[in-house]
């Protein structure tokens, strides 16, 4: 009945949301036709700075000439969709998958495979990976800046492995930070509300000698637990302190220098479960998991007498966790070089290399234990690539290849070509062949994990299960076709359509085992599973297409969506595998501009259903709302209302352990404030 | 009588007003209220696009700067070259034969490849060229011209103003060590307004 209402009054919100917004495009028609533009000859430098670019122009962040998959989430999209996270403003990019597992996990994937250790999309942040090698992954709960430094966050789907290396083999995703001479002067934000219960930053920025910048920043925040079905609080609230520090350092034009650093620590609730042979088995209790860590980048970039181009780049990152399952001190190391050079003007040639050294000491639980449980270990690649223009600005063909050795999986040759093709400036095709890898993580090749305990009627005890190493893992491989369509169909409207088509090879699964029977010192029962490559191939093909439409200077809609399929056949070890990723995605953005100080967006997103085994999700329909008010230059007041629809749904169901009790947290509706004010 | 002379945009604000008596929830009320905010507000964008502003900027500039007097005779022709593929989506080819100061300006479209950019006295590169830009500055060396691009970087890494994108604006930046190794002069007033200065 509850639900009936909520899908009642959904429809009715949709429908008429639709109905507002075609009534208001047709009234809008003329308008935009009512004013004349201003002689260009007769403006003022000083009216110039002050004018508003209508928004229509607004510069497309430059993709026309990129032969991939690419999208540009741009500060100006973070802020207007009141994104508090890196994950939530990951939503905004057509292919990318965030489900919300509870307050602080998420599952985020691009052309399938999605779960918490979700393995195939490479993360960096200002250069720096944070894929971890340990599970294979990116723990989402650890990686934030302020918002409001970012300044763009790039989003490659498909392969990107010749530039960024491996386990980029769905996709790659960049977020960009502004420089230091971007962010000058102070910022405050603080807010709160029901979920978001409270959240502060501070920025400030400053000039050192002639050419240096400098900008230091702290923020906190505070989120509350989700909810059960049942409408339970669960124990997975979040918490946040986290501060750092950019500086730039302009020393003639040919040098410039970088050095940035962060330093966190991150408090999440668990729910976890001591994983006994003996009665009582599988009893929840509640715990508090910390993580520490802290970063130091240093970059070099130069340019040479010939026009070259080359960056220098090191960093030091560590990650202290201290959690019930398993505790884990993480060094890394990493120093990379890149060259980009112009032997003639037809070619535009890249090369670099790459080193990283991973030290990691594991405290070993009942629940995981790594052999050995310390390691330190190498890896290393370098790759060439160059761009040949066969047509004068019309024709481009992009080859190159990364080779990387690593402890883990055996060396990996990961090559790529790429074609362009721009008939004219407002429309471009492209298609790409590539072939990309995922590296083994040390969880697969060294730990073992108790995963739960399963009664059946047949044995005494329960049974234990327990997913093994294998130190003879090979590295997953992809080989990927893609093609893509952008076009400009006038000013105000433009389209992207993408098809691709992966073909995976031994992929990383848990395989069963024979069951083993051990009688001394206690009668118990194990049945292990164990990683494995899979001999089969696995075949994923999808396509991709958004949408910009512009109907006016002050109304803009976006949208987009995503088709994507599995073909594979039955596989009873890994039942799961079709269905973790739904079929159907779609979103739907529409930005009013008021007036100049009053901003209104609004999205609403549809996912279609999950029906893996263990990872039955229904399909659901969010609706998100902000509306912004900019009093003066600089202070912005705001009010964002989330998942409006329902009082709550489920996006990602928590299957990281096999038959313990359901975790499962739902994403509760949600309403927060905020003030920003930069001065 | 009022009622006759109402505008299409008052009228579809009374049709969403009777639809949102009709509905009882507050969200369905939420929805209409914000989409009859976004129909009734009034005109406020000022209608350039970003292309056009920059165009403006550049047309300024020419205005502001000084060549060496070997470079410019007076009455002379100010020669304004573009690199790239369709920079500005031609809005500086209206630049074309209109007068800066007693100078008459033409704009002439230059190849990357060739590289014969000497004699212009300002320089438009279209950020269709960002991967080369530094190979055209370094070709270009110290000669009496005024670079001008919209790529990232620009004036950081030694072009002379960099038009820069910000906050739903366009903002310049300048490079005064490039400009100086140009011989070129720009009045202290710009310098005070752009948004950064590179070599002070």
């Amino acid at each position: 009945m509850q639900n009936d209402n909520n899908l009642k009054s959904a429809t009715n919100s949709l429908s008429l949301f639709l109905l507002g917004t075609l009534l208001a495009l047709t009234l809008a028609d003329g308008a935009a036709a009512e004013q004349a533009s201003p002689d260009i000859g007769d403006i003022s430098i000083n009216e110039l700075m002050q004018m508003e670019v209508s928004s229509a122009s607004r510069k497309s962040e430059s993709l026309s000439d990129t032969a991939a998959a690419a999208f540009i989430i741009s500060q100006d999209d973070i802020r207007r969709s009141g994104a508090t996270s890196i994950p939530e403003a990951l939503r905004l990019a057509p292919g990318i998958e965030v489900a919300q597992i509870n307050a602080n996990s998420w599952a985020i994937t691009s052309r399938g495979f999605n779960g918490r250790y979700a393995n195939k999309l490479l993360v960096l942040m200002d250069g720096r990976t944070v894929y971890t090698p340990l599970f294979s992954g990116v723990f989402w709960n650890l990686q934030d800046t302020l918002m409001e430094d970012i300044e763009r966050i790039e989003v490659i789907r498909g392969p990107g492995a010749v530039m960024w290396g491996a386990n980029a083999v769905n996709g790659v995703i960049n977020i960009i930070t502004k420089k230091a001479k971007d962010t000058q002067g102070d910022l405050f934000v603080a807010g709160g509300g029901n979920q978001e219960q409270g959240f502060a930053g501070y920025r400030h920025g400053g000039q050192i000698g002639n050419d240096g910048n400098y900008r230091v920043y702290a923020k906190t925040f505070e989120r509350e637990a989700f909810v059960t079905p049942s409408g339970q609080r669960q124990h997975d609230d979040w918490r946040s302190v986290q501060g750092g520090f950019r500086v730039d350092d302009r020393i003639s034009s040919n040098h410039r220098f970088t050095v940035q650093g962060d330093v966190y620590r991150k408090k999440v609730g668990n729910t976890v479960q001591p994983l006994t042979i003996s009665a009582p088995f599988n009893t929840a209790f509640n715990v508090d998991d910390q993580a520490d860590g802290a970063n130091l980048i240093s970059r070099w970039a130069g340019s040479l007498s010939d026009g070259s181009e080359f960056v220098l780049q090191g960093y030091y990152d560590r990650v202290d966790f201290t959690a019930q399952a398993l505790s884990d001190s993480q060094d890394m190391f990493d120093i990379d070089f890149q060259h980009r050079l112009h032997p003639d003007p037809s070619h535009d040639l890249m090369w670099g290399v790459n080193y990283r050294f991973i030290h990691s000491t594991t405290v070993n639980s009942s629940a995981i234990a790594f052999t050995p449980n310390s390691l330190g270990y190498h890896q290393g690649g370098a790759f060439v690539q160059d761009d040949i223009t066969l047509i004068d600005h019309t024709l481009r063909l992009t080859l190159g290849s990364k080779i990387e050795e690593s402890h883990f999986g055996h060396t990996q040759v990961q090559p790529n070509a790429r074609l362009l093709w721009t008939p004219n400036s407002t429309h471009s095709v492209w298609a790409s062949v590539s072939r990309a890898s995922r590296i083994p993580s040390r969880g697969e090749a060294q730990s073992s994990i108790a995963l739960g305990t399963a009664n059946t009627a047949l044995l005494p005890v329960p049974i234990q299960i327990m997913a093994l190493p294998n130190p003879n893992l090979k590295a997953e491989k992809v080989f990927s076709a893609e093609i893509g369509y952008r076009t400009q169909w006038s000013e105000r409207f433009s389209t992207d359509v993408t098809a691709f088509s992966n073909h995976y090879t031994d992929l990383i699964l848990l395989s069963r085992g024979d069951l083993s029977i051990q009688t001394a010192p206690t009668f118990s029962v194990t049945q292990p599973l164990m990683w494995t490559n899979l001999t089969r191939e696995i075949t994923t093909r999808g396509i991709e297409v958004s949408a910009d439409w512009n109907v006016l200077d002050w109304m803009r809609f976006t949208g987009n969506y995503s088709h994507l399929k599995i073909e594979k056949p039955y596989d009873p070890n890994n039942p799961d595998l079709a269905g973790l990723s739904p079929r159907h995605r779609g979103m739907l953005r529409w930005q009013v501009d008021v007036n100049a100080q009053t901003h209104l967006d609004m999205t609403m997103r549809h996912v279609g259903r999950l029906n893996a085994v263990n990872q039955s999700v229904p399909a659901y329909t969010t609706f998100d709302a902000r509306l912004a008010y900019e009093p003066i230059a600089g202070m912005e007041w705001s009010l964002v209302a989330q998942n409006i629809f329902a009082p709550r749904h489920l996006e990602f169901r928590d299957s990281a352990a096999v038959s313990l009790t359901d975790f499962t947290t739902e994403v509760p509706r949600s309403i927060y404030g905020k003030f920003s004010w930069s001065f | 009588m009022d009622k006759i002379r109402l505008g299409p945009r008052a009228r579809f604000a009374r049709i969403l007003t009777s639809i949102a008596a009709e509905q009882g929830r507050w969200l369905t009320r939420a929805i209409l209220a914000l989409s009859l905010l976004g129909v009734c507000q009034p005109q406020w964008a000022d209608g350039l696009s970003e292309k056009q502003i920059k165009a403006a900027y550049l047309y300024n500039f020419a205005k502001f700067v000084e060549w060496p007097a070997d470079m410019l005779s007076p009455n002379a022709e100010i020669l304004l070259c573009i690199v790239g593929n369709n920079a500005l989506d031609g809005a500086l080819d209206g630049l074309n034969g209109r007068n800066v100061g007693e100078h008459p300006l033409r704009v002439e479209q230059k190849n990357y490849a060739d590289l014969s950019v000497a004699g212009c006295h300002l320089l438009y590169i279209g950020d269709s060229e960002q991967a080369h830009f530094l190979v055209i500055l370094t070709a270009l060396g110290n000669a009496p011209t005024l670079t001008l691009s919209d790529i990232d970087d620009f004036a950081e890494k030694g072009g002379g103003i960099g038009l820069l994108f910000r906050d739903n604006k366009v903002v310049f930046e300048v490079n005064l060590e490039s400009i100086r190794k140009a011989g070129l002069h720009l009045p202290s007033q710009l310098l005070n307004i752009a948004s950064y200065v590179y070599g002070r």
